[in-house]
């Protein structure tokens, strides 16, 4: 028989999660992955929230429909002569008036290459189980909720709605490149349909999945020495040691999130 | 926006001078940096010689300015013209440097970054906006050119608008005198300056630098 044991149903183990998910804060990444024929340099950042704790028996923390909340910002560079056509501006001459004409040379066209800059923000909602890990850290004992597997995340509406981003940042990238007039419109259109939606998501799958591959909530942490009586001359304080601590998902009536410790 | 200046000649400019006396001209290429440099190193030359036909009509004749392991270079560097004729330099290569063309000749200095008489400053705005212009070197000369965009969205004004391109405006300038003051284009279109008569004045976006220190 464990010395102490404590018990949270599944409303308290909603506010342990919830809390722990406040606790973790906004993860930031960064790196550079394919987006469709180019490259793009990414940051992006995420923070969890809400989610339904379902507690299933010996060892696993279900969440439902947990938000993943991110931002993500990215730049990708594009060489315009890889979508726009060879371009010259006729020879053109003019009279002058100290010498019959003059005639300009044709003058082809350079196509810059562009930097188009895109950011986004969403929410993924995803249900994953978690496996309990008690640990000590230190002279803390951790009690964590780990996440089991990669969940699988709904990213098609958030890629559509990148790609139409996309079309608009494109749009405005464009429209400062000189002598482009009439090839603005289906320049832009040209970008996002050489991306596609198959391009975001193969950007957005490997940016959004490392938020969630071992994803790990702190759900208690309490310090191996515990002292239960303050110090009250001429006593000195009474401390406990917590040897060892386990956590498990009991079902009896109702299902229990039950912590045990032994003390010395 | 578009930026433009005669002090500073890219692809998209070509700078134009009329060779009206027999004689030697040299001249050099250099960066806008460099255009205090003398006239007399890196030279290239043009033989101007008297007309073989007395009254003829002027001939225009082009030079390609290229840039070679950091230094520009003519394309021909050595040209034989007649008196009268006029040389167009202009640099094909949008990755190059603004360039200047200054030299010397049985007229005087000619000098794209300060336009003396019968030179021609020519660019081509890619980019619709009102640019106002004036003379970096402190002459009362100045213009507005407004640049403006059809609506795209047909294939009638794609057609109009590739029309347009063939034809210029010329700006004549002669002393303080500028005809006219003010003109508007399309996008894409080439302005000419001819100079006619000037102290020697440049054509410079009113959004640079007025003087180089």
């Amino acid at each position: 028989m464990s010395d102490i044991i404590a018990a949270a149903d599944e409303v308290a183990a909603n506010k342990l999660v919830h809390t722990a998910e406040s606790t973790l804060g906004t993860v930031s990444k960064s790196g550079s992955g394919s987006l469709g024929p180019f490259i793009a340099s990414w940051n992006a950042s995420a923070s969890f929230s809400n989610g339904t704790v379902d507690l299933i028996a010996p060892n696993v923390v279900r969440i439902a429909d947990c938000d993943m909340n991110y931002a993500l910002g990215f730049t990708f560079s594009l060489d315009l002569n890889s979508i726009l056509p060879h371009f010259c501006l006729p020879q053109v001459c003019i009279p002058i008036p100290f010498n019959g004409s003059l005639c300009t040379p044709k003058i082809c066209i350079s196509w810059p290459t562009i930097s188009i800059p895109v950011s986004h923000s969403g929410v993924v909602k995803f249900t994953a189980d978690f496996s309990l890990n008690v640990h000590k850290v230190g002279s803390d004992w951790l009690i964590d909720i780990v996440i089991v597997g990669i969940p699988l995340l709904q990213i098609g509406p958030a890629a559509a709605a990148i790609l139409l981003a996309i079309g608009a940042a494109a749009s405005l990238a464009l429209l400062i490149v000189p002598f482009i007039g009439p090839f603005l419109a289906l320049a832009a259109a040209a970008i996002t349909v050489a991306i596609g939606i198959a391009g975001i998501t193969g950007l957005l799958g490997p940016i959004l999945t490392p938020f969630v591959s071992g994803l790990t909530f702190n759900i208690y942490k309490q310090p191996q020495v515990f002292e239960v009586l303050p110090a009250a001359p001429p006593d000195a304080a009474v401390n406990i040691n917590l040897d060892v601590v386990t956590a498990a998902v009991v079902s009896s009536d109702k299902d229990e999130l039950v912590l045990t410790a032994d003390i010395s | 926006m578009d930026i433009f200046d005669s002090r500073s000649l890219r692809y998209i400019d070509c700078f134009a001078q009329k060779f009206s006396s027999p004689g030697k001209v040299k001249y050099r290429l250099t960066t806008t940096a460099g255009a205090c440099l003398p006239i007399d190193e890196d030279i290239f030359t043009i033989e101007v010689i008297k007309p073989k036909n007395g009254e003829k009509l002027s001939e225009q004749h082009n030079i390609i300015v290229r840039r070679e392991e950091h230094r520009f270079v003519a394309d021909p560097p050595h040209l034989k013209i007649e008196a009268g004729d006029m040389v167009l330099w202009n640099s094909p290569d949008p990755s190059a440097p603004g360039f200047v063309v200054r030299g010397k000749g049985t007229d005087g200095i000619f000098d794209s970054s300060a336009l003396t008489s019968e030179a021609v400053y020519t660019h081509a705005f890619g980019m619709p906006g009102d640019y106002e212009w004036v003379d970096a070197n402190g002459k009362k000369v100045r213009g507005v050119v407004q640049v403006r965009s059809l609506d795209f969205n047909n294939r009638e004004e794609c057609k109009k608008w590739l029309n347009s391109l063939k034809s210029g405006t010329l700006i004549t300038i002669n002393e303080d005198e500028v005809q006219p003051e003010c003109i508007e284009i399309l996008t894409g279109q080439t302005v000419f300056w001819a100079v006619q008569k000037a102290a020697g004045i440049s054509i410079t976006d009113a959004r640079l630098p007025k003087r180089f220190s």
